[in-house]
């Protein structure tokens, strides 16, 4: 990962707010271990990234893997509609990171506002988009998964190893793109 | 084959992002109202007669552009070479647009995408053709086939959702059809669209859903039309805005009764003027 700054101190005091996803009979999850992983974003994010004007997606917290990342719509129609595959990201103080990413990753007033009060901010470098073949909605989500976290805060993680059921039956939803 | 320029004549050294994102500044549609017609599930579904009938309905200051994904340049009449020639910039091909953008920005350093480059070009290419129109006070943009079509997901979508981006005065409408069959209308054609589109990241501000030719002759529009958004409002109720149209199948000596149709219901395409 490409850091600036003092990542570590950053780190040291922004412990990750990750939540985990182990689907039953399936184990932890290592760190080491490629995941994909699966985020809450409003809509209007995501028709920029679809658009491919959008090449960063803000977080306030460094994952702790990389790889492909499900995009659940939050104020749309409260579904997973695509998804976008990162292997790096760049952690800058605040103002370092608007010149390095500026409008390929929103507008100057969305980004000041969501990282207001924050000295560090990361920045998850998008190689990648697919597009689901249909929606995946939270209803049919939780009903498969039940035991999935319900919607914590925005911004959490959550995750689950490469071949695990839920893993599986995300990508399904591709035409086998993966 | 086309005719290529001159390297010395080419961006082939410049950034073409900046070039696209420097033109996209500059794009100025003086508070034109930009109306896109996209369908689905299949091309033939009455985009242009709609297209048409609206522009009817404004008398004048409108124009209309048509973006068709042909590739091929036979000379059998109706494809790309002659609708060139025919429909001059009321008329925009995707082999037409792929070949401008590859002589403006084919040899550029820069790694060239459909999406955001072809995408941003496109949009472009709207502003240009519509300033050669005019500058009228409407612009209808139908995209030809379906919204689903290869060219069209590649970069004439994420093209829409950057007009959308810039300027605010764009509405999007669907035209799409519901069936019959078992008595009754089924209005699963409708959700799917909207479906596919929601994971494309388009939304549109009317659905036109056309009614289907086996409908009984006595039927009561009132009723399919409150029944098809009620099954909308239930397939999507996070969405509360989204709502349809149903457009009677008309046909024959019928046809003049469109235009009264479409007047009739105008708040509903246009309310902004109410």
């Amino acid at each position: 990962m490409n850091t600036v700054g003092s990542l570590e101190e950053f780190l040291k005091n922004h412990p990750p707010k990750y939540n985990l996803y182990y689907p039953a009979n399936e184990g932890g999850l290592a760190n080491t271990r490629p995941c994909d992983l699966f985020i809450r974003i409003l809509s209007e994010h995501v028709s920029c990234l679809y658009a491919g004007t959008k090449t960063y997606e803000l977080r306030k917290y460094v994952p702790l893997h990389t790889g492909w990342v499900f995009l659940f719509d939050t104020d749309g129609m409260q579904a997973v509609t695509g998804c976008f595959f990162f292997k790096d990201c760049i952690v800058q103080p605040i103002s370092e990171l608007w010149l390095t990413v500026g409008e390929k990753a929103t507008s100057k007033d969305i980004f000041d506002s969501y990282f207001s009060s924050k000295k560090f901010g990361v920045a998850l470098k998008i190689e990648r988009v697919l597009q689901a073949d249909h929606p995946i909605y939270q209803d049919e989500l939780y009903e498969k998964f039940p035991d999935l976290p319900p919607p914590p805060e925005p911004f959490v993680y959550l995750y689950s190893p490469v071949g695990s059921k839920f893993s599986t039956f995300l990508r399904s939803r591709f035409s086998g793109a993966f | 084959m086309f005719n290529i320029q001159s390297i010395s004549d080419r961006d082939q050294m410049r950034d073409a992002s900046a070039i696209l994102d420097a033109d996209l500044r500059k794009m100025d549609f003086h508070a034109a109202r930009i109306s896109v017609v996209v369908g689905y599930p299949r091309s033939d579904i009455g985009k242009s007669e709609l297209v048409a009938r609206l522009g009817e309905q404004l008398k004048d200051n409108f124009s209309i552009i048509k973006f068709d994904g042909f590739l091929n340049t036979s000379t059998d009449r109706r494809k790309a070479r002659d609708q060139v020639a025919f429909g001059g910039a009321h008329s925009m091909l995707s082999a037409s647009l792929i070949v401008d953008f590859l002589r403006r920005f084919g040899d550029c350093k820069e790694l060239l995408k459909f999406r955001p480059h072809l995408a941003k070009f496109f949009v472009l290419q709207v502003y240009e053709r519509w300033v050669a129109l005019g500058s009228s006070r409407e612009l209808f943009l139908e995209i030809g086939g379906t919204f689903t079509d290869n060219e069209v997901t590649a970069y004439v979508v994420p093209g829409l959702s950057i007009l959308k981006q810039k300027y605010s005065k764009v509405r999007l409408f669907l035209v799409t059809a519901v069936e019959y069959g078992g008595g009754g209308v089924k209005t699963r054609p409708v959700v799917n669209a909207l479906e596919r589109a929601q994971c494309l990241g388009l939304s549109f501000e009317l659905i036109f859903a056309r009614l289907p030719f086996e409908l009984p002759v006595q039927y009561n529009w009132s009723a399919i039309n409150d029944h098809v958004n009620e099954n909308i409002r239930d397939a999507f109720p996070r969405i509360p805005e989204l709502k349809a149209l149903c457009i009677p199948f008309f046909r024959g000596d019928d046809l003049p009764d469109y235009n009264g149709f479409l007047l009739e219901h105008r708040h509903l395409i246009f309310p902004e003027e109410s």
